[in-house]
């Protein structure tokens, strides 16, 4: 009997100590797996659009293709100057603000929407064929369904009050495959 | 319910048998602490393959990003301090206990007939474990890594007949580069670990077959040798400690040790001896003991063991300080955990390599067979003592048993004890201490190679700290070649160094200036200084120096420039006049005088300042000072941002350049736009007395056309080459602003 005790006891001891010493690794292990939680989305700053000129674009709904340019960190590596993001600029009226912005990536599942062949038609995605329309608004016909689950994500824009050429947009990643905009953290 | 679906479990995989297996080994002679150290082998080669796939997780083996990424693992990712470092340290850990498991196999006779397949493949598992060692040491790619591994592969290389082609292969070309990386990554974690599990499984299966050997001496450690066992225990422990302390280890992890042994001891009160036992639970609770111990070990040398470099952290944001979790997470920060050093650069120039501590009897091996008989070093002595190890079962059979088992231990033993000699003597090489005992150490060749190792570590903490604020996608080296704060001194002394003195100054990189007409060995005088003393150049000091006295060596005293030394003259005749028309009045006037210089000294400085920086009450009293007469008028040869009240406007005032072109323009003076002028075109700033060279970049296609146009206006200058990225590293070096210069443009400014 005292023997079966002391191997219950030893035994008690095998498994606490066991768990301390899975607690003890198991904490900063899976600190560690989830750090990329840490790695933030760049904030959604006011930043020049360059490639276009905004007073070049005259003609009502030709979109016009402009690149967001920043500092961008890839874990380590700091790119100074890389390319953040694309946007597709939609004249829509004759003002000068008269304007529609939108990022050039899909709200389905991320690849990057194309102008169509007649640019004044709209855009359609390589992809899986989602199609919008100049306005950004999802083409909706019979005998077509659309994959895209919400219109083409717009941008609040501005424009520099020192330079009428120069468009400003507050780039943003929204998540894909959901109704609304959520922006990407 | 659980019990349901176990024995469910149980009907259709059969898992308690092969469980009970497993566990019920039988014990003869009972559980006791001497067999624990198979296991802790076997503990640390798990937690070996736990961190190393923790660690592949983020790393990425290649030239330009596989420091970056152990960078990242050590300093920014939460814990890589501490998973890396449990990786660092598990290899050092499972080296020293395979040392002990050795030394205890032969002592026990485990070795010997039936066993010697045991034997065999343990020494393979050793094979392994150093392979894994050696290819683990490199993949930081790290200037130690990088540096320490050639050896290693030019040894491979030395090999007849076959060593250059092995070398090649192995390296993936004649130099060091990506495939180096991506062989010996394969071989680190594709082909050495699987092969490791596989001869441990045959280890362990050959083990079991046989058991359990033994001690040789039956009475061991039974109820009535308790106290001996405790007295010895304790001995052992204290010896531990006693050796660790003397070769420089943390007194927490000596500690730590030592405590292994004492709590042996001391469990010797509590635990009743069994005559027979099985594996589980007696044996298995002190395997797991004693593995606990080994991972307390290599946690107390990750937290004090470790050499990390501190990095600097830049102010909290939003002044939040680090909580408790951040802190522990980024601990690495804080200099916790292995080392990293500096990225790998092969335009180094005599970077002191050395091996890890456990291959420092290789190392000094080596030492001692020059020339022709290298080989005997790298290959014959090793592997003639492998192929005595090999043997030594062999001298077990038959009545030769007991003189195998004897033989056996007297070469182990001796082998270990050859091993730390060798690691001793090495050590003693690179001391710059003498040892005790007459074991070397004080040499001057160890104080130069110390000399080395100093600026390795430095290279090394700056290296981090410049990573810190991102890598440019060149990879990590491109850090410390394009740092001003490193590189600057050198090639100072490199291109302007022939000329100009740089006296010491002690915020800077530990640098003592340079030996004024140093003789070379062959006699050849390497400097005579020709022109002023640049440190500090354009500081409140410096020009208030050059006023006092303009024809000291440390200003023009060297140069033909007589302007200011005339100037200087004129003034000191003058303090004459004074001083014979009127003592007291004349007193009165130079200490006046002196004031003014003070002002003009301290007015001149700040004009490297953008005007928005520079105090704009200093600037209308110097302004006035520089266009007053009294004293040689400062403006009749000097142009300078004058500060003047508007004539229009009362109270408004405004910036005018105005004054006279026969000496250098005072206009941003000691800027770094100054400075370039007056490197790329010295004649513009001197014109006539000037002896500089216009120092420019000679390469690139409009090089030429700007050499013909810049020698047609300054024919009597002549050119030095020097290009754009090393005259801005001066540059920057010189005004204390050590960004990095990366293409011109900055990339360790602050990040947005």
């Amino acid at each position: 009997m005292a023997d079966e005790e002391r191997r219950t006891f030893l035994k008690l001891c095998i498994h606490g100590l066991g768990a301390v010493f899975a607690a003890v690794l198991g904490v900063p292990v899976v600190s560690y797996l989830i750090d990329p939680r840490h790695r933030q989305a760049a904030a959604g700053e006011m930043r020049p659009v360059s490639g276009i000129r905004l007073t070049e674009i005259t003609e009502l709904n030709r979109p016009v293709q402009g690149v967001i340019r920043d500092v961008r960190r890839d874990a380590w590596t700091l790119h100074p100057n890389d390319v953040i993001g694309r946007v597709w600029v939609v004249r829509s009226g004759p003002g000068p603000r008269d304007l529609r912005v939108f990022t050039t990536v899909c709200p389905h599942l991320g690849c990057s929407i194309n102008v169509n062949a007649e640019p004044t038609s709209g855009f359609t995605c390589p992809c899986h064929n989602g199609q919008f329309l100049c306005d950004g608004n999802r083409v909706r016909r019979d005998g077509y369904t659309n994959p895209a689950p919400r219109d083409m994500d717009s941008l609040e824009f501005d424009i520099d009050p020192e330079n009428p050429d120069q468009l400003l947009v507050r780039y943003v990643n929204f998540k894909q495959a959901e109704n609304e905009k959520i922006p990407r953290t | 319910m659980f019990r349901k679906l176990f024995d469910w479990i149980d009907r259709r995989t059969g898992y308690r048998s092969f469980k009970d297996a497993m566990l019920l080994e039988h014990i003869s002679g009972g559980a006791r602490w001497r067999y624990v150290w198979g296991s802790c082998l076997a503990f640390v080669f798990i937690l070996q393959v736990v961190t190393g796939i923790l660690l592949m997780w983020s790393y990425s083996p290649g030239d330009s990003t596989a420091w970056s990424s152990v960078y990242f693992i050590q300093y920014e990712m939460d814990f890589g301090w501490l998973i890396r470092g449990l990786h660092h340290f598990g290899s050092q850990t499972m080296v020293v206990l395979l040392a002990v498991h050795m030394l205890q196999v032969v002592i026990a006779g485990a070795h010997l007939p039936p066993r010697e397949f045991n034997w065999w493949l343990g020494l393979l598992l050793m094979g392994v474990v150093l392979g894994l060692s050696l290819t683990g040491y490199l993949l930081p790619w790290d200037q130690k890594g990088y540096f320490a591994t050639q050896v290693a592969t030019n040894i491979l290389g030395s090999i007849p007949a076959i060593g250059t082609f092995l070398q090649k292969i192995l390296v993936g070309g004649s130099n060091y580069g990506n495939h180096t990386l991506t062989h010996f990554y394969t071989l680190h974690v594709g082909i050495l670990p699987p092969l490791l599990v596989l001869l441990l499984v045959l280890h362990l299966v050959v083990f079991r077959r046989h058991g359990i050997t033994t001690p040789p001496v039956s009475h061991g450690e039974g109820v009535l040798n308790r106290p001996v066992a405790v007295v010895r225990d304790f001995l052992i422990g204290g010896l531990i400690v006693g050796v660790c302390l003397f070769v420089g280890v943390h007194i927490v992890t000596a500690l730590t040790m030592g405590g292994m042994f004492w709590f042996f001891g001391i469990s010797r009160f509590f635990i009743e001896k069994r005559e027979v036992e099985y594996f589980w639970p007696g044996q298995a609770f002190r395997d797991l003991v004693a593995c606990l111990f080994i991972f307390a070990i290599m946690l107390t040398l990750v937290i004090w063991g470790g050499h990390g470099n501190k990095i600097d952290a830049p102010p909290a944001v939003d002044g939040q300080e680090p909580g408790l979790y951040d802190r522990m997470a980024k601990a690495g920060r804080a200099g916790l955990g292995a080392n990293l050093d500096a990225p790998a650069d092969p335009e180094t120039e005599n970077y002191p390599a050395r091996p890890e501590w456990y291959f420092f009897f290789l190392f000094q091996l080596l030492k001692y067979f020059p020339g022709d008989d290298i080989l005997i070093g790298t290959l014959f002595i090793p592997n003639g003592v492998m192929l005595l190890l090999f043997l030594l079962p062999l001298f077990g059979y038959g009545n030769m048993r007991k003189f195998g088992h004897f033989f056996g231990i007297v070469v182990v033993v001796s082998l270990l004890m050859s091993v730390g000699m060798l690691t001793l003597l090495a050590l003693a090489d690179d001391s710059v201490k003498p040892l005790p005992l007459g074991l070397g150490g004080g040499t001057e060749n160890a104080k130069h190679l110390h000399e080395k190792f100093e600026e390795a570590a430095v290279h090394a903490k700056r290296a981090v700290q410049l990573a810190s604020q991102g890598i440019p996608e060149s990879g990590a080296r491109e850090l410390l070649r394009k740092d001003p704060y490193t590189k600057g001194p050198k090639l100072f002394e490199m291109h302007c160094g022939v000329c100009h003195k740089f006296s010491s100054s002690p915020d800077r990189l530990d640098y003592k200036g340079w030996v004024e007409k140093e003789v070379t060995p062959t006699g050849q005088i390497k400097r005579v200084f020709k022109a002023s003393d640049l440190s500090d150049f354009a500081s409140q000091k410096w020009i208030r120096g050059l006023l006092e006295n303009p024809g000291d060596p440390k200003y023009f005293g060297l140069t033909k420039l007589d302007g200011m030394k005339k100037w200087r003259e004129k003034v000191n005749e003058a303090r004459a006049e004074w001083l014979k028309d009127n003592a007291e009045e004349g007193k009165r006037r130079i200490a006046e005088q002196e004031e003014k210089f003070d002002l003009i000294a301290k007015w001149l400085a700040q004009q490297k300042l953008p005007r928005a920086e520079r105090d704009k009450q200093l600037e209308i009293e110097g302004t006035k000072a520089f266009e007053h007469k009294g004293f040689g008028y400062c403006r009749s040869c000097h142009t300078a941002e004058l500060y003047k009240e508007s004539k229009k406007e009362k109270g408004k005032f405004d910036y005018e350049e105005d004054g006279g072109s026969d000496g250098p323009s005072f206009v941003g003076y000691g800027a770094q736009e100054w400075i370039r002028l007056m490197v790329m075109s010295p004649a513009l700033r001197y014109e006539r007395e000037n002896h500089m060279p216009a120092f420019r970049p000679i390469d690139g296609p409009g090089a030429e056309t700007l050499r013909q146009e810049f020698q047609a206006k300054f024919e009597n200058t002549p050119i030095m080459p020097l290009s754009d990225i090393d005259r801005e590293l001066i540059i920057r070096w010189m005004t204390r602003d050590y960004r990095v210069v990366f293409g011109g443009q900055t990339i360790s400014g602050a990040p947005k």
